[in-house]
């Protein structure tokens, strides 16, 4: 596992009412995560937290869950993850590296791929590792980029 | 601390950071800062460690949430917490030139391997391997904080934290 530099916990709130099957949600905009390179993530289910910060419940099982990420130039860099594989608690307590990629997070999204794991109201909680771009250049040898 | 650990780092300390008011009670919404502590003075942090007391969480079926461990003998401070305690609290991390480094961690990502047993007393129960997450630079305690949202239980009387530091 890289260094963490920063991080930042983003919520997805799944809406009001239940999504459907291969219903995409968009992350929401987080000034903290604009002009960043993700180094890393890591997703959470109700069996690591309870509530989250803003007081919603989180979804108790990832299995029916994929991520994607684009990057600023709309290309995507992670397609459809299960993020049931982005849980610590599940993969042997690690986290998922990335080769560190300016982050566009407003038009990456969550998949439900199964809408029978999730409820209405429920959140998905992404622990978001980066390295802001000013401060890039200067860690990414870090991170095994030159 | 090479052999066998992910982290490799020179010295180690043991932060205990209470979640109770004056009158011993923690009370959700709340942010509960961390205690001063001269240690953390330009050394730079490397990795960052939950210790959390074992618990029961069900009794049928038994289910205990195996921590790693007991609360200090210490009349000042009540239980530790535990695993599932742990999931109602964020913690946010100020670094030493007081920008907001890590923000809102669940304390769950300092125990990243959750070791368990969903089995009767006696039985062989899974200690998983657990690997320390490599949160890393210079801490600023004076502002980084634990937070519990609104919407949580009151905590025990006297709660309280406990993070291992690992440190060059």
């Amino acid at each position: 596992m890289k260094p963490i530099l920063r991080s930042y916990l983003a919520e997805v709130n799944l809406g009001t009412t239940t999504p459907g099957n291969g219903q995409n949600v968009n992350v929401q905009d987080y000034p903290q995560l604009r002009d960043v390179y993700i180094t890393g993530i890591e997703v959470f289910d109700s069996g690591q937290l309870a509530i989250s910060p803003s007081g919603k419940t989180v979804v108790s099982t990832l299995t029916g869950l994929t991520i994607t990420l684009m990057d600023k130039y709309n290309m995507e860099m992670v397609y459809q993850y299960p993020t049931f594989d982005l849980n610590p608690t599940n993969v042997g307590g690690f986290y998922r590296d990335l080769k560190p990629f300016y982050l566009q997070l407003t038009k990456s999204y969550i998949t439900i791929l199964d809408a029978t794991t999730v409820s209405a109201n429920q959140s998905v909680m992404l622990n978001i590792f980066y390295v802001s771009a000013k401060d890039y250049e200067k860690n990414k040898n870090l991170y095994g980029t030159r | 601390m090479e052999q066998g650990n992910n982290i490799e780092c020179l010295k180690t300390f043991r932060l205990k950071i209470p979640l109770f008011n004056e009158q011993g009670n923690g009370q959700p919404g709340q942010k509960y800062f961390f205690p001063d502590n001269p240690i953390f003075k330009n050394k730079n942090i490397v990795g960052i460690d939950l210790n959390a007391q074992e618990q029961i969480v069900s009794l049928s079926p038994l289910v205990i949430w195996q921590g790693d461990l007991s609360a200090d003998n210490d009349q000042n401070l009540g239980a530790l917490v535990g695993l599932e305690g742990a999931k109602y609290i964020y913690c946010t991390i100020y670094d030493q030139d007081e920008s907001e480094k890590f923000c809102a961690v669940p304390l769950r990502s300092f125990f990243p391997k959750q070791s368990y047993t969903a089995s009767i007393p006696g039985s062989i129960t899974d200690r998983s391997p657990r690997r320390v997450k490599p949160y890393y630079g210079r801490v600023n305690p004076r502002k980084s904080y634990l937070f519990i949202p609104v919407g949580t239980a009151t905590f025990n009387t006297r709660a309280y934290v406990s993070l291992t530091f690992y440190y060059n």
